[in-house]
């Protein structure tokens, strides 16, 4: 049974196709966000260009669900999903269920496509019919959006919209501190992406926090470890301590997490411990003040985005030294042999 | 042995270009040659030409994302593997593909 083998197939690489809707999706956003945040400083003039630029950004912050659509399709049923499933994303945008809809939009009619296209028709028809596949598929899966799975997405989206927006500065704390646990514990790992995923989600939902707190504490592991070596140099191995110092610098400019990674990687559950607490810490401070950021860029550009610039620094340097504090203190009570390690290093 | 490594990561930043970075040091000491496409959201599109998939003995893809392309790879001896696997194991990696080589 092929079908059931490759239904399986499919299924079980879920977050492969999501990720890689979601790949395709970060340039649209980015695009789209940066013009937006540009137009917001010529709100006041009259002058055609800021105009242009609104509509680049309005543009860019709408279409992206459609094109994540159409990439989760096209992950699933390669070319022929692309355009099933974008027609199905704006469908499901349409319908207001929104980034969901579309997510399982994506993934119900690439899964359709895939399918429709291995049917076995006569050899005269059999070269037409990759042209009319996609075009079933489309309408199998249109159905389920707009009549089954639709409405009740619909509700749940406009349910986490409501919460969003209702959320208060308490409320985003709590968001905060969540998204900070998830952002600090695995260095850009799945975790992380998760709850950078669902910053970059709520966007269509016009809700602007979780982006502005992921962005606060993307770089908090990274700087905070690097800020730790410079405190204590006698807890690190010489590796340790030049690749903190080259590090750092890199980490302004290009702000990624996964930059910590060389740093953890040698003593990772007391790294850990120390970069989820500086990223909670982050997170906390950033919900508490509402900072909102409306472009997923980072490293420089995206100092230029904060609605609040002095709430973005305030919270990245606390996050950074509760990070660089705390994991000094877990490693002066551990018995870390640095001497051992330095010989070990030196033998590589 | 001739490789022709493909990285994909989520946002085109910091896997795909730690995968290549340790799988070339490991390609390099072992003697093989290697060439090599990074993909992702934001990256810049470098493109291995037919003729450098054409030349190679086995193709390694290591992703996170679906690469794009899919379909130059046709008829090639392929090892997909998840890239974070490539991260933690470059030697294990290499061993695998030069496995799926000698099986002739």
């Amino acid at each position: 049974m092929t079908f059931l083998e490759d239904t399986r197939d499919i299924f079980k690489n879920i977050g492969l196709h999501f990720r890689t809707g979601v790949s395709y999706m970060l340039p649209i956003l980015l695009i789209g966000g940066f013009f937006g945040s540009v137009a917001v400083i010529g709100k006041d003039s009259d002058a055609e260009i800021w105009e242009m630029f609104k509509n680049i950004g309005e543009i860019g912050l709408k279409y992206f669900v459609p094109i994540m659509a159409a990439y989760v399709s096209f992950s699933i049923a390669d070319t022929p999903g692309i355009a099933p499933g974008f027609i199905v994303g704006i469908l499901a945008q349409q319908t207001d269920s929104g980034y969901l809809g579309a997510l399982f939009g994506g993934i119900f009619v690439g899964y359709a496509t895939f399918m429709v296209l291995k049917i076995k028709l006569p050899e005269i028809i059999q070269s037409t019919w990759g042209m009319i596949a996609p075009v079933f598929s489309t309408l199998i899966v249109a159905f389920l959006i707009v009549f089954v799975i639709g409405p009740p997405l619909a509700n749940l989206m406009t349910a986490i919209g409501n919460m969003l927006h209702s959320l208060g500065s308490k409320g985003n704390a709590v968001l905060g501190a969540i998204m900070g646990v998830f952002g600090g514990v695995d260095y850009g790992g799945p975790f992380s992406k998760t709850q950078s995923t669902f910053a970059t989600a709520v966007m269509d939902l016009k809700s602007y926090i979780p982006l502005g707190i992921t962005a606060a504490f993307v770089t908090v592991p990274p700087l905070g470890l690097c800020l730790a070596t410079f405190f204590k140099p006698k807890l690190y191995t010489k590796t340790e301590r030049k690749y903190a110092k080259s590090s750092w610098v890199y980490t302004l400019v290009a702000g990624f997490t996964e930059i910590a990674i060389p740093l953890a990687a040698n003593d990772i559950i007391r790294c850990t411990v120390a970069t989820i607490l500086g990223c909670v810490v982050t997170g906390v401070i950033a919900g508490f003040f509402a900072l909102e950021l409306y472009t997923p860029v980072l490293g420089i550009p995206q100092w230029f985005f904060f609605n609040k610039p002095l709430v973005y620094w305030g919270s990245l340097s606390v996050g950074v030294i509760t990070t660089a504090l705390s994991v000094n203190f877990l490693k002066s009570i551990s018995n870390r042999n640095i001497e051992e390690l330095e010989k070990q290093e030196e033998s590589i | 042995m001739k490789i022709a490594l493909i990285t994909a990561c989520l946002a085109g930043l910091a896997h795909s270009k730690m995968a290549a970075v340790a799988m070339e040091k490991e390609a390099k000491r072992r003697k093989h040659e290697i060439v090599i496409e990074e993909q992702g959201g934001h990256k810049i599109p470098v493109k291995l030409t037919q003729a450098q998939i054409d030349e190679a003995d086995v193709i390694i893809v290591a992703k996170a994302v679906s690469i794009a392309g899919k379909d130059r790879l046709n008829g090639k001896k392929v090892l997909e593997v998840n890239i974070n696997r490539v991260l933690r194991d470059v030697k294990g990696t290499m061993d695998k593909a030069e496995k799926l080589f000698k099986q002739g």
